[in-house]
């Protein structure tokens, strides 16, 4: 797991609302890779690529069969889940950034699918317990601040940030 | 208190519980780490879809943290997979199993 900073204040409580100030750019950042999990995701569930296999896990890893049936089960109402999940963001994320209002419930599906989104980012980028986030950005941008993977992994850090934000306005845990 | 009738056939006793058939052994969820998900989302988690007191979800939080994995709820099997389907939804990485 990954230890939270919990000094990010992007979102703050307002009475029963959390309310999320976002800059244009950050709004963007996180537009585009909710739109492209929300692209991977409505599709049939690829289970070779490591992202998927790790949102839609084997039940009985021991038993491919017993998880294989069960998935025929939970499969198809996970994936909405998990779409709507994006669709509440993209749907109250403005396109411009400037101000998100939430009440309890829309900020929980709002971490389920930030959430979703790191889990897919960060088993591309093969984040591991290890991995130094911001030492590979810095020596990603260094070697060429242009590329994909200098892109995504900004990406997965605002993701986070986010997530910390909104998890800590939500809960008042302070650490 | 013991009869000897009675110790008598504990040895029977002891080998019956050893060789408990399968299906009385209690099913549960597992979750396991990863290198991804926060701390404090995880202790979230467990507070909001088991209602446990924040001190338990701690723990448990810190079970999955230290030792790889931890049982975060047990009994039957059908509740144990929804138990788990309900973590893939927060996308924790659990799985069922039988102790």
């Amino acid at each position: 797991m990954t230890e939270p900073s919990g000094e990010f204040t992007l979102f703050v409580r307002d009475g029963d609302e959390l309310i999320g100030s976002f800059a244009p750019e950050y709004a963007a950042v996180l537009r585009e890779l909710v739109r492209q999990s929300s692209d991977v995701l409505d599709h049939p569930i690829d289970r070779d690529d490591p992202g998927l296999a790790r949102l839609f896990p084997d039940v009985y890893p021991d038993s491919q069969a017993d998880s294989a049936e069960l998935r025929r089960l939970t499969e198809s109402e996970l994936r909405d889940e998990k779409l709507a999940s994006a669709r509440l963001i993209l749907d109250t994320l403005p396109a411009d950034g400037g101000e998100v209002r939430l009440d309890d419930e829309a900020a929980s599906v709002w971490l389920r699918g930030l959430n979703d989104i790191r889990l897919l980012l960060g088993s591309r980028l093969e984040v591991a317990a290890e991995t130094d986030l911001a030492e590979e950005l810095d020596a990603e941008i260094r070697r060429d601040p242009s590329s994909p993977r200098a892109a995504q992994l900004l990406a997965y850090v605002v993701a986070g940030e986010v997530q910390d934000a909104l998890l800590v306005a939500l809960t008042g845990w302070r650490y | 208190m013991t009869s000897e009738s009675q110790t008598a056939t504990l040895p029977v006793e002891e080998t019956e519980v050893a060789e408990r058939p399968a299906v009385d052994r209690p099913w549960v969820t597992v979750v396991w780490d990863d290198p991804v998900n926060m701390m404090t989302y995880v202790t979230w988690v467990f507070v909001k879809l088991f209602g446990y007191p924040k001190p338990k979800a701690e723990k448990l939080m810190l079970d999955v943290h230290t030792k790889g994995r931890a049982t975060v709820s047990t009994g039957a099997r059908e509740r144990m997979e929804f138990d788990a389907s309900r973590l893939h939804s927060y996308g924790l990485w659990a799985t069922v199993e039988q102790q």
